[in-house]
């Protein structure tokens, strides 16, 4: 319920510290970034002059590059698969604790969840490293049941990387799902097989068109978490492997090209809110409706 | 006579939200030390009219003036007036000793003394013992009370109450309609109370102004606006009642005949309509007898429909001859025992009991 | 019936699965931390906790502990103030423009942290400032304002408005109604958002790598010593850093139960809704990490 007192005084004094928020935090500063990635990379004294002005160099560079484009695309790809993924084996989970679980059971089931959730993505990441190492405990583990005889290299592989995201990202998929469906009322599911539908049935037309907002407000945050992964794959990944914001941090700091840094920033910036835009107009929800749920 | 200070007046009150009239032109007028009520259906604007006196609104036209002095602009917590809210609105967080002692602690008046007041009211709502209740843990007659003591303690000029006892059972709703009588009495507040329930409006009050479509249709005594309504909406609004369709004819000083389907029937014209003019003729189902009057100018022939037994009274329903359905409410005395449904009856009434409004032209 | 059970055990079975894969690589780190072995790995030379002690001795890793709290508290400092009050303007009054506000407040949470970090590095260094502990508060609280904002905004909306028209009545003004009957029924929700957001902020890694110069979080230090090298040490610090998410993870989890206790409108005053229903991390609203990395 909204008071609508048109206390303007009010409204003033409240907006100060949000619009300074937005504007000083989110605003310019990303405008500020739309711009560099306008312009020359320019020694420092060149900066301001006439030399200093707008162009699409940094972008038609990223779109020539082959390197670039290659690993936008790998980039996406392994995002919507992870996506795909987290839901297909969330989904099941989602549902036994929303709906078969319940009383101390369930509460105890979702803390267990829960903790490994808690654990910084750095940790998860480095826990995987170690076991995949040549001398870590998945060969080690092989070479004793004489599986193999020499180790192999599970890292610095892209399906690695993946699997390192997966893990990293997939309760975040696990929990709207969760809370959506546990907002499903038992007893439509129940009229739904009374008047006779199957499981199947009951699955397809009860139950996921309910579960329809969490998993897009899931998805959308496992693909968002995926395309911007910069520890999964630098540390999974070895010097070989390039993922996309890896590219971004190393114009940055290694090569000092904050123009083209910012010029890939901004794509990927373009593409997270593209796909939010994009899923939201396919499914017809409107923003506030996924991000309640 | 002498003229009781007026503690409320409200001038030519209008309140627009945009084409919207939501209170058009209302003037009231509401003595000290009365218990005066608004009675309307929902959405006539009476709650409007109530927030308007207290503060969290104000009027696009007219005036309102508190104890004499006009209010314009002037913020709730300002204003000398209390309100009672619908659902109470009491503090959830304190407990009832805090939840009372609010006003005061907003004055300023110091611990001593408001727990001396405090204690005061709840002796007066037979609350005592209760000031470190918290409120879930108070039943709704309870909670009801200590709303009542916490608006009451800063003694406002006027207290609001906006349909307090809509969210009670019946038998509470009773009790606390005779609670809050009593205490209005001791206390000597007048009290500005809206409903929507004419069994709490004639119960309560010295005076009811009955509301529809953001205006006053009648401002009177229970009495007045139950046996004499100005207009078709107060005589349907207020308690039941039977209306016959037809035409005034012979106008004969006070009382008038009227030509309806039905027949010719007497009642008064308070209203002197002239003959020829569409009316209805009223009558309350307790004014109606079943059986062979004497010397009662109505007399109608008809079957009986339905027979409800509530206790207090028995309801009938009368299919008269030419189809309309005539509802009777006789007293349970068990004195005349009633035929068979089916069955034909007579039924009279006087014609000092009926009377003729005109038709509404809505 | 046969086929429940069935389905249970399927379900069991999969479940166990789900969490052995989940917890398996966590166990690991947690046993090597204290394997007297020079490497992060098998066989086991027996127990230790030299590692922790090193840890505990290395001045760089304390450090960065050190400045994880302060940075953390900063961010709590500053985030659930400015949370507050967008949840105040955007649950309670209308305005030219408040779509489009709406969006912008939001916007955060399908950020990439990456850019949230790039774009104020940027910003920052156009106005001269240098990089380290508090650039990093003011980029870490950018994101995490909202999360304040969404907490705070889902209880906010469940109070009802009449306490505060009923305070006025009896003589407060507005502000002190605000403050004496609004914020108390806050209260479970800003002290959640609070935990909340020094969750997040101890967590994070992304939008930090960008800010922090030359100083060092606990995710950036930990991060830092994954490139150098493998060692137990990293196990050790790997402990300690799960033992304090988790720890903060829990106490969020408890503060969130407790805040779904008092309802302010007299209908929902029940007896069992004090009960409560399983507390859920209500997800975008709190999930307990952000989805802004790490």
């Amino acid at each position: 319920m909204t008071i609508r007192r048109r206390n303007a005084r009010t409204v003033g004094l409240l907006l100060i510290p949000v619009l300074a928020w937005v504007l000083l935090l989110l605003v310019i500063p990303q405008l500020r970034m739309l711009d560099i990635s306008l312009r020359f990379r320019l020694p420092f004294d060149q900066v301001g002059t006439a030399a200093d002005v707008h162009t699409l160099s940094n972008y038609i560079e990223f779109i020539q590059e082959p390197l670039y484009w290659k690993v936008f695309v790998k980039t996406i790809y392994a995002a919507l698969t992870i996506t795909v993924v987290s839901f297909i084996i969330a989904f099941p989970i989602a549902y036994y604790l929303a709906k078969v679980s319940s009383g101390s059971w369930r509460r105890r089931l979702l803390v267990l969840i829960l903790i490994p959730f808690w654990v910084n993505e750095i940790v998860r990441t480095f826990a995987w490293l170690l076991i995949l190492t040549e001398q870590g405990v998945l060969n080690q583990a092989l070479r004793a049941l004489g599986l193999i005889q020499d180790p192999v290299s599970y890292l610095y592989r892209d399906s690695t990387v993946t699997l390192g995201m997966a893990y990293a990202y997939m309760l975040f998929m696990l929990f709207p799902l969760f809370a959506v469906l546990d907002s499903l009322d038992f007893s439509l599911v129940e009229a739904a097989q009374d008047l006779g539908a199957g499981n199947a049935r009951v699955l397809r037309h009860v139950i996921l068109p309910h579960a329809l907002p969490g998993a897009i407000a899931g998805g959308i945050m496992v693909f968002m978490l995926s395309v911007g992964t910069y520890v999964v794959p630098d540390i999974l990944g070895g010097k070989g492997a390039i993922w996309f914001v890896q590219i971004i941090y190393r114009r940055f700091y290694d090569a000092l090209n904050w123009n083209l840094g910012s010029a890939f920033s901004f794509v990927l910036l373009a593409l997270s809110m593209g796909f939010v835009a994009i899923v939201l107009r396919i499914f017809g929800l409107s923003v506030r409706r996924a991000i309640r749920s | 006579m002498v003229s009781t200070p007026l503690d409320v007046q409200l001038v030519d009150v209008t309140k627009r939200y945009g084409d919207l009239e939501a209170v058009r032109r209302v003037s009231l007028d509401v003595r000290h030390g009365e218990f005066h009520s608004i009675l309307g259906p929902s959405g006539c604007g009476k709650t409007t009219i109530l927030r308007m006196i207290a503060g969290f609104i104000e009027p696009t036209e007219g005036q309102i003036l508190i104890g004499g002095r006009d209010v314009l602009g002037v913020p709730p917590h300002r204003r000398p007036t209390s309100l009672v809210f619908q659902h109470l609105a009491l503090f959830p967080l304190m407990n009832v000793y805090d939840n009372i002692a609010f006003g005061l602690r907003m004055r300023g008046v110091d611990e001593r003394e408001t727990t001396r007041r405090v204690t005061e009211k709840l002796d007066l709502i037979n609350l005592l013992g209760y000031e470190r209740k918290r409120i879930d843990e108070l039943s709704g007659g309870e909670r009801q009370r200590v709303a009542i003591a916490r608006s009451l303690i800063i003694e406002p000029t006027v207290l609001l109450l906006d349909e307090p006892l809509g969210a009670l059972d019946l038998k509470l709703r009773e009790h606390m309609k005779e609670e809050l009588k009593a205490i209005q009495h001791r206390v000597g507040t007048t009290f500005i109370y809206i409903t929507h329930d004419q069994g709490e409006a004639l119960a309560m009050s010295d005076r009811i102004a009955v509301m529809r479509r953001g205006a006053f249709e009648q401002i009177g005594t229970p009495a007045d606006v139950y046996e004499r309504p100005d207009t078709p909406f107060v005589a349907y609004f207020v308690g039941e009642n039977n209306a016959f369709a037809g035409t005034a004819a012979t106008v004969d000083g006070e009382m008038a005949a009227l030509d309806a389907p039905v027949g010719r029937l007497w009642a008064r014209n308070p209203a002197r309509l002239a003959s020829g003019t569409r009316a209805l003729l009223f009558i309350r189902p307790e004014k109606v007898a079943i059986g062979a009057g004497d010397g009662v100018e109505n007399r109608l022939q008809g079957s009986l429909q339905e027979v409800y037994y509530e206790g207090l009274v028995v309801r009938t329903r009368v299919r008269l001859a030419e189809g309309t359905e005539l509802r009777l409410a006789l007293p349970n005395t068990g004195a005349s025992a009633l035929p068979q449904t089916g069955q034909p009856v007579t039924v009279t009434f006087a014609a000092h009991d009926a009377y003729l409004l005109p038709e509404p032209s809505v | 019936m046969a086929s429940a059970r069935l389905t249970r055990l399927v379900y069991v079975l999969y479940i166990g699965t789900f969490l052995s894969f989940l917890y398996l690589p966590l166990l690991v780190v947690a046993l090597l931390a204290f394997n007297a072995n020079p490497m992060p790995a098998f066989p086991w030379k027996g127990f230790t906790l030299g590692w922790f002690g090193e840890v505990f001795r290395d001045p760089l890793m304390m450090g960065a502990i050190g400045n994880s709290v302060l940075v953390g508290l900063g961010v709590v400092a500053l985030s659930v103030p400015i949370g507050v009050a967008a949840a105040f303007l955007l649950v309670r009054y209308d305005f030219v423009g408040k779509g489009a506000l709406y969006a912008l407040v939001l916007s955060p949470l399908i950020t990439p942290g990456v850019i949230l970090g790039v774009s104020m590095l940027i910003f920052f260094s156009d106005l001269g400032l240098q990089t380290g502990l508090g650039t990093t508060v003011l980029g870490q609280s950018s994101f995490i304002i909202s999360f304040v904002l969404l907490i705070v905004s889902a209880r906010l909306q469940k109070f009802d408005p009449a306490l505060e028209e009923a305070a006025q009545d009896l003589g407060a003004t507005p502000l002190r109604a605000v403050w004496r009957i609004t914020l108390p029924f806050l209260r479970p929700a800003i002290v959640a958002a609070g935990a909340v957001a020094f969750l997040l902020s101890f967590d994070n890694f992304n939008t930090t790598l960008f800010l922090i110069g030359n100083s060092a979080t606990l995710p950036i230090q930990v991060y830092s010593a994954v490139r150098l090298g493998l060692s137990p040490k990293i196990n050790a610090v790997s402990v300690v850093f799960i033992l304090l998410t988790v720890s903060l993870g829990l106490l969020v989890e408890f503060l969130r139960r407790e805040e779904r206790r008092p309802a302010s409108r007299p209908e929902e005053m029940l007896p069992w809704a004090t009960a409560g229903p399983v507390p859920v991390p209500a997800p975008a609203a709190a999930a307990p990490s952000s989805p802004h990395d790490r």
